[in-house]
């Protein structure tokens, strides 16, 4: 057993022009990723990459090798390549480099043995590829014949050797058994030699096609985004020519890198809702089109047309879907500046709302509302009276403003005077956080914004923050940082269930209640138990967690008039309604809106500090 | 005290005018315009007539809005507009006006003579005016004024702008389907020579056109009566009608928001409510 | 064509009626938390000025914040712009201002303002200051066209056409600049969204700043506010039977 081995090159003349062949096929393949590798660099700078590498090698375990978010069939395959790689790299040091390595034990259990069963999963997995998209495409075409040809050279070689250890490769062996006995020498040699061109072609090809994300993903992987999704858009340096982007130059390295990455795979645009209610947004086509581009050329006529950037609702669930970590969102957004702050091209509803943010404060034109109506009866105080107030209580704009949600303003505000909470409020010196400027595209209003609120809230010494708005939330927690805000923040499912742990409230008592994962709380932030446990709901819908459906309302969205058969919060409603629970549980002003509206009186519609309220 | 009342040709509004000129006491005359208007020729007809007067009545149509504070500055006087009451107190004349978008009541005292006021239609009880006098709007002494009207234009019944209408008939989600639009608040609407509009609920519905839609993301109206039947009267639809001077809601949910807005309401369904409105207005109107 | 488009900077009058406050004293409305922003038709008139073309100057009287109002308009892409300082007053004495200004401005062919103001809505200052220049008004307009001067010497230049609204429908009025025109809104003047790069460089630009002595106005009386209040209206519904509503209705129909 000590000296199990097989010859290398054994039938094989000419070696050389092994290696002759080698250099075109390098060369070409090579090329092709330094003229991408170039592209990249081309691209504006990005913020930090390389930082923590601890947690990006994690990443990139998980991700690129473990490869959690993929099937099974494609981890196998992955897999198989990585091992029938090592193996021909054995072969290599073997061969040139007068080392011993295939040999004995090793020889047997892993070039023989192991080497045969993986090589048999990239030959399943290309079916199974195939299957799936119901035909063999040319990558998948040329994979399965680099591992079909792969197993008929060695079942051609152990039948002409009469291989002793034909048994440790069973497939092989498989495939020997079927050898005729005709020219058994000629046909090896064929084969050897069509293995080697089809492999070497296709390494060759590999830079030019989607086949690429074997080198990119990984790369991108590790240079993903370690900040929660909901910190992930970039801040605009005003002094530049161009604000947002325009041209494929506007892009950054990294965005380049992403449409790199891109495995064409189209998840994102399975997840992302303006798409699954019929609209023509698709994230995946975005990403393939702007990497397909020349530089210098729009990225917006033809590619990211602005009829699919405005249908875009900031959900996010592209990003988080996305295997090889590609951000689609935020470049969306980053078209959308463009649009608004170069073109003043957008939607009349979100002009409406911008221009109203503008005049005062708050996006809601024409409304009777005030920003203290929701305190009537109730003793809360302003921060300047309260001066030893623990806590700011930001109310938020769709809170104060929309008639439903003053209700979950009243309830949240009586809960924490329940529990003995200090808080007190900013009351009519509140200003819109910015946060739907943001989405929309006018970075220059929400940095006016932000800094701002950043000003009136350190003029009132304020450390902690809890508001029931996961927009806010994620703003003043991710956002605002940059503005000099670093304020504790809290969202209110947050705070009341740390209010539950500590004895002072009861949870709601758990009826038939099913809970709606905002966006901006749950996928972009990920707090996905404690508004479930404060509301009590026990009833999941299919899409929920980080796999929630959007309500529709983020991005401007609850700003402009949708077609009436295209609604996101009319899917998602309708999945809500078919869970049969008695109570949909919220806990955002715009999921209580869009809910509210796409459920039409079919359950009840509820924030979870409305159910608490309930219970104590 | 000398009162001169302006009327333009054909103008029922103007007939409440003689109330106000009795209010404020002494002589009053009137004059008509007639021929076809031009505004230089029309203001300097004016001008000569009224030189002397104390008071000058006009009503709210577009022409006397014109004219009123360039007649007060030529004459030496004060104009003030939009008057609701008007009254003399020392000797001197007060106007009665809503400013601030209608969210307060100003009074104000004229410092000069002529004073020169329009007022708003309805203002004063109907009084009959005959015009004793005309001047003619369309000739001047002067060779040329600079400005000649060349076109003018009615706008057809039905045309115009939601945004401009005074009466609007408004149905949201508890019509409940076309037909209670159909055949219930467009009769009402004919009968009331209002227009038609929608919450957002009944447009999306698909059971009026989009172009009815009222409120936030929608168009945004100022009538003098809005009757809001079966709609909740949730803020987004508030935003819309947040200039509407009386708003009547029919409704039969007692706790919809509706009603917190609305002066006159009547909380029951609309189906039974819409008929009888619509006999007892036609009874009225014979 | 020189076109001078007088612009008000007043109290939001979106701001809801719970949180509107009058100084009984002073006779006018509170600030309180409600923002400054352009009155609307002002803004319309810009936009007129900016379909029509030509070297257009924002003028504005009023406090010092009134300088965001005309940058807004230099956002807009208004030429140049100017700001009278003082607290206003009424309409005869804010015409003798803008007068007095547009004076020093000038001249001008064309002169833009509000049809009214959303705060105090009095509708006179655009006839009034037409008065002070001596030149012809054309009111309610919400479209204009043509106008611009003579190409060669000895050619008249062409009227301006202008459409304006009138309660039965609408008109066209030829004239000849100079002129005063106020604007009222319609769907083709909304005012344009300024590019963010716009905003940015109107900050830079100069500004021409009056001091009301050196305008030489005299003080002047006109009218006086004797009386500010706010009407108490009932907030609650008055509930009636279909007879009582009826009657309502009818009664507020009649009065139109």
């Amino acid at each position: 057993m000590r000296d199990a081995t097989r010859e290398i090159y054994w039938n094989i003349s000419h070696v050389w022009l092994m290696y002759v062949l080698l250099v075109p096929a390098i060369a070409i393949g090579g090329w092709g990723l330094l003229r991408r590798v170039q592209r990249w660099r081309r691209g504006k700078s990005d913020a930090t990459r390389f930082d923590r590498p601890i947690v990006r090698i994690r990443r990139l375990l998980d991700h690129s090798l473990a490869q959690r978010r993929n099937p099974l069939f494609h981890r196998l395959l992955t897999w198989g390549f990585i091992v029938l790689t090592i193996a021909t790299i054995v072969v290599g040091l073997d061969a040139d480099f007068g080392t011993s390595i295939m040999r004995g034990a090793f020889y047997l259990y892993f070039q023989s043995l192991i080497v045969d069963v993986f090589g048999a999963f990239v030959l399943g997995a290309a079916v199974v590829a195939a299957l799936r998209r119901t035909r063999f495409t040319p990558i998948l075409a040329a994979i399965f014949a680099i591992a079909l040809t792969g197993f008929l050279v060695e079942g051609w070689r152990i039948a002409a050797t009469h291989d002793p250890w034909a048994a440790w490769s069973p497939f092989g062996n498989l495939v020997a058994e079927l050898v005729p006995a005709q020219a058994m020498l000629e046909t090896h040699r064929t084969l050897w030699w069509l293995h080697l061109v089809i492999t070497f072609a296709f390494l060759a090809w590999l830079p030019f096609t989607q086949m690429r994300h074997v080198v990119t993903s990984p790369l991108n992987i590790y240079t993903s985004n370690l900040a929660p999704i909901g910190a992930n858009l970039k801040s605009v340096d005003f002094e530049q020519e161009r604000l947002g982007v325009a041209t494929l130059d506007d892009f950054t390295w990294k965005d380049r890198l992403d449409f790199d990455a891109c495995t064409e795979c189209g998840r994102c645009t399975d997840a992302c809702p303006a798409h699954t209610v019929g609209k023509v947004l698709s994230p995946r086509d975005i990403i393939m089109e702007l990497r397909d581009r020349a530089e210098g050329t729009s990225a917006i006529e033809g590619a990211a047309s602005p009829e699919a950037l405005w249908e875009c609702t900031t959900c996010a669930a592209c990003v988080e879907v996305c295997p090889v970590f590609i951000e689609q969102m935020p470049k969306i957004v980053d078209m959308r500046r463009h649009l608004v702050m170069e073109q003043a091209e957008f939607p009349e509803g979100m002009q409406g709302a911008v221009m109203s943010l503008e005049k005062r404060g708050h996006p809601f034109s024409g409304t009777q509302a005030t920003r203290v109506d929701w305190a009537q009866g109730l003793d809360v105080q302003h921060v300047s009276a309260a001066k030893d107030a623990e806590i700011l209580f930001w109310v938020g704009c769709g809170g104060a403003l929309i008639e439903r949600n003053q209700k979950v303003i009243r309830a949240t505000a009586q809960l924490l005077q329940k529990a003995n909470v200090s808080f007190a409020i900013l009351g009519r010196d509140e200003k819109c956080s910015g946060d739907p400027a943001r989405r929309i595209g006018n970075e220059f209003l929400f940095e006016m914004l932000a800094k701002e609120n950043v000003a009136n809230l350190t003029k009132h010494n304020v450390r902690k923050v809890i508001t029931p708005c996961p927009h806010c939330f994620n703003t003043f927690k991710n956002e605002y940082p940059r503005y000099g805000g670093t304020f504790e923040v809290w969202h209110h499912s947050e705070y009341l269930e740390k209010l539950v742990d500590e004895g002072k409230l009861a949870p709601a008592k758990s009826e038939s209640v099913t809970f709606h994962d905002p966006c901006y709380l749950g996928r972009q932030n990920g707090v996905y138990d404690a508004p479930r446990k404060v509301a009590g709901a026990t009833i999941e819908m299919e899409r929920s967690r980080n796999k929630s459906f959007c309500c529709g309302g983020g991005g401007g969205m609850s700003f402009v008039d949708e077609p009436a058969d295209k609604r996101v919060n009319q899917e998602r409603a309708n999945e809500a309604v078919a869970t049969g629970a008695e109570v949909l549980a919220v806990s955002c002003p715009f999921c209580m809106s869009m809910m509210e509206d796409g459920v039409r009186g079919r359950m009840r519609v509820q924030d979870i500090s409305e159910l608490m309220l309930g219970a104590n | 005290m000398t009162n001169v009342i302006v009327l333009f040709a054909e103008d029922r509004a103007a007939q409440g005018l003689a109330g106000a000129a009795e209010k404020l006491g002494g002589e009053t005359r009137a004059v008509r315009v007639d021929g076809d208007y031009q505004i230089e020729e029309t203001l300097d007809a004016l001008v000569e007539f009224c030189r002397g007067s104390e008071v000058v009545l006009f009503a709210n149509d577009t022409y006397s809005q014109e004219l009123a504070p360039r007649l007060a500055h030529r004459l030496g006087g004060v104009c003030v507009g939009d008057g609701v009451d008007v009254s003399r107190v020392d000797g001197r004349v007060r106007v009665t006006r809503q400013v601030y978008g209608g969210k307060a009541q100003a009074v104000i005292e004229l410092r000069r003579l002529p004073a020169v006021v329009w007022l708003r239609a309805r203002s004063f009880a109907c009084g009959a005016v005959a015009a004793s006098a005309t001047v003619d709007g369309a000739r001047s002494g002067r060779r040329s004024t600079g400005t000649k009207i060349i076109e003018r234009h009615v706008a057809q019944q039905g045309a115009s702008r939601l945004e401009d209408a005074q009466v609007i008939v408004s149905g949201g989600r508890g019509i409940g389907g076309p037909e209670g639009f159909r055949e219930e608040l467009q009769p009402l609407a004919d009968m009331l020579g209002a227009q038609m509009a929608a919450s957002r609920a009944a447009c999306d519905a698909g059971w009026v056109p989009p172009t009815w839609q009222v409120g936030q993301t929608g168009k945004k109206v100022a009538p003098e009566l809005y009757l809001a039947i079966a709609i909740t009267g949730a803020s987004q639809h508030m935003a819309g009608i947040s200039e509407a001077k009386n708003i009547v809601a029919i409704n039969i949910d007692p706790e919809a928001p509706i009603f917190k807005h609305a002066r006159f309401g009547i909380v029951d369904d609309y189906r039974k409510v819409v008929p009888q409105l619509r006999e007892k207005l036609a009874r009225r109107d014979s | 064509m020189n076109i001078v488009v007088c612009m008000k900077q007043i109290l939001d009058p979106e701001v809801p009626a719970r949180d509107f406050r009058i100084d009984a004293a002073k006779r006018e409305a509170e600030r309180g938390s409600a923002s400054l922003v352009t009155n609307i038709f002002c803004e319309n008139a810009l936009e007129v000025a900016l379909q029509l073309g030509g070297n257009i100057t924002a003028l504005s009287y009023g406090a010092e914040s009134a300088e965001d109002t005309l940058r807004k308009a230099l956002a807009m892409k208004a030429n140049a712009a100017a700001l009278v300082v003082g607290e206003g007053g009424h309409p005869l004495h804010v015409a003798q201002v803008l007068a007095a200004a547009i004076r020093k401005l000038g001249p001008f062919d064309l002169i833009l303002t509000g049809r009214e103001s959303g705060d105090w809505g009095a509708g006179q200052t655009g006839a009034l200051l037409a008065e002070e220049l001596g030149l012809p008004c054309v009111s309610f307009a919400d479209s204009l066209e043509g106008g611009h001067p003579a190409r060669q010497a000895g050619e008249t230049p062409a009227p301006l056409r202008i459409r304006r609204q009138t309660e039965a429908g609408w008109e066209i009025v030829e004239a000849q600049t100079p002129v005063v025109v106020t604007i009222t809104n319609e769907e083709h003047n909304v005012p344009r969204i300024p590019k963010v790069r716009d905003v940015m460089m109107a900050h830079r630009q100069p500004l021409t700043r009056f001091e009301l002595a050196d305008l030489g106005v005299a003080s002047s009386d006109y009218y006086e506010v004797v009386e500010l209040a706010i009407p108490q209206k009932e907030s609650r519904c008055e509930l009636l039977d279909v007879d009582g509503l009826a009657q309502r209705i009818t009664e507020i129909t009649a009065a139109l």
